[in-house]
């Protein structure tokens, strides 16, 4: 009640309130010397073909003038697109992407705090599999270089001055194009004893437990009674073998 | 159908009266926002014309071109270019505070309800109430009224 008092006093005060004749006429001609911009039937006309031309967009294609039917070369057949993949695949491709760079970055890890041997390991694998990685050939190309094997003289298998050291395996053949494997468990001096497998004229194989002696760089050794001579230089041996039947065959083979 | 330009320009005049307290500087504000409403060919309506004559209010008070003074008692002589017969309230109006003048005008004048002020001039509604209530009590105060008057 009170309120509506003082707004109406409020109302009364404001309503009073007048422009000079001045202002308001002059207020009024600068309306009537900007008048009102309207739309035309134009810009109307234009505005709807705007959208028409935007709706139909999609339907609308231009298509070449064509050729004589002689001329026109046969469409190439191209395969068809591949589907879209399903999210199932997006799922498989994206867990693959990111094993790719845990494997990724777990080769990286190795070749920078790896021993010697990890080292290596790890930078085939990097070269072999994430060549085409900017991490990789970041971290290859300016990365830690890996110490190089140590290349020089092959230590001698037989050192001067003492027997022949003949423990390890021995591989090599037969003549008659067969096989022919040594393997020497244990030497004690110039003694020494191991297993061969023999591969026979009928392609079978036989094994032997074999004893033998060396004496300067030669080595004779026998077992199954097949009698084994041989000389020895450097990683390679070669000698002769004397089956039980009497036939001797030529044999070779390197350690 | 568009409001008459005559009755939007003096509805707009005497909301610039009410931000301005003074009917001279307010006839300069709303020739400011006029040319400037039709230099931009924006519409002619009254919420408009209204928010571009606040911009301009604010833009006067910001370049600090007028500066802000108290309402005088006494209205100035012929400085209001046509002034009701209220002029004793239009005094009591100029002492109010502007926040509280503007919100008691578009409440009252232009029927505006208090969430509509509050969009109109960017105040919270519980502001916008508070402001039209602590502005009537101060208008009853400066009228020297009491209730009993007022509501005689």
């Amino acid at each position: 009640m009170t309120d509506e008092r003082v707004d109406g006093l409020v109302r009364e005060a404001y309503e009073g309130l007048e422009p000079s004749p001045e202002a308001l006429g002059r207020w009024l001609r600068q309306a009537e010397r900007r008048p009102r911009r309207s739309l035309s039937v134009g810009w109307i006309l234009l505005a709807a073909a705007a959208v028409l031309a935007l709706a139909a967009w999609p339907l609308v294609q231009i298509e070449p003038p064509r050729r004589p039917a002689s001329l026109v070369p046969a469409p190439p057949v191209l395969p068809p697109e591949p589907p879209p993949p399903a999210p199932a695949m997006l799922e498989a491709a994206e867990a693959e992407r990111i094993a790719r760079e845990a494997e990724r970055d777990r080769l990286l890890f190795q070749l920078r705090s790896g021993d010697r041997k990890e080292q290596l390991t790890a930078k085939n694998k990097l070269q072999r599999n994430f060549s085409r990685d900017p991490a990789v050939v970041a971290v290859l190309g300016e990365g830690p270089k890996i110490a190089p094997e140590p290349v020089g003289p092959r230590a001698p298998l037989d050192p001067p001055n003492g027997p022949l050291h003949l423990r390890g395996l021995w591989v090599g053949s037969i003549s008659g194009g067969k096989s022919f494997k040594m393997t020497v468990l244990g030497q004690s001096g110039d003694r020494f004893e191991g297993t061969v497998e023999l591969q026979l004229a009928d392609g079978t194989f036989t094994s032997l437990v074999v004893t033998g002696t060396t004496t300067g760089s030669d080595v004779a050794f026998s077992g199954g009674s097949y009698a084994f001579r041989a000389n020895v230089l450097g990683h390679r041996a070669t000698g002769e073998v004397e089956a039980p039947d009497g036939v001797t065959y030529h044999w070779t083979a390197v350690h | 159908m568009d409001e008459p330009l005559e009755q939007l320009l003096r509805r707009a005049y005497r909301y610039a009266v009410a931000l301005t307290g003074d009917p001279v500087v307010a006839e300069d504000l709303v020739q400011d926002a006029w040319s400037s409403v039709l230099e931009s060919n924006g519409p002619r309506t009254g919420p408009y014309l209204f928010r571009t004559v606040r911009n301009a209010w604010i833009d006067v008070v910001r370049r600090g071109r007028v500066v802000r003074f108290e309402a005088l008692s006494e209205p100035v002589p012929g400085g209001a270019p046509t002034t009701g017969e209220a002029p004793e309230l239009l005094a009591a109006l100029g002492r109010l505070r502007l926040e509280e003048r503007e919100a008691l005008f578009l409440c009252a004048v232009e029927g505006y309800t208090a969430q509509e002020v509050s969009d109109r001039t960017g105040q919270p509604r519980g502001t916008v109430l508070s402001l039209i209530h602590r502005g009537r009590v101060r208008l009853r105060e400066l009228l020297g009224m009491d209730e009993r008057e007022v509501a005689r």
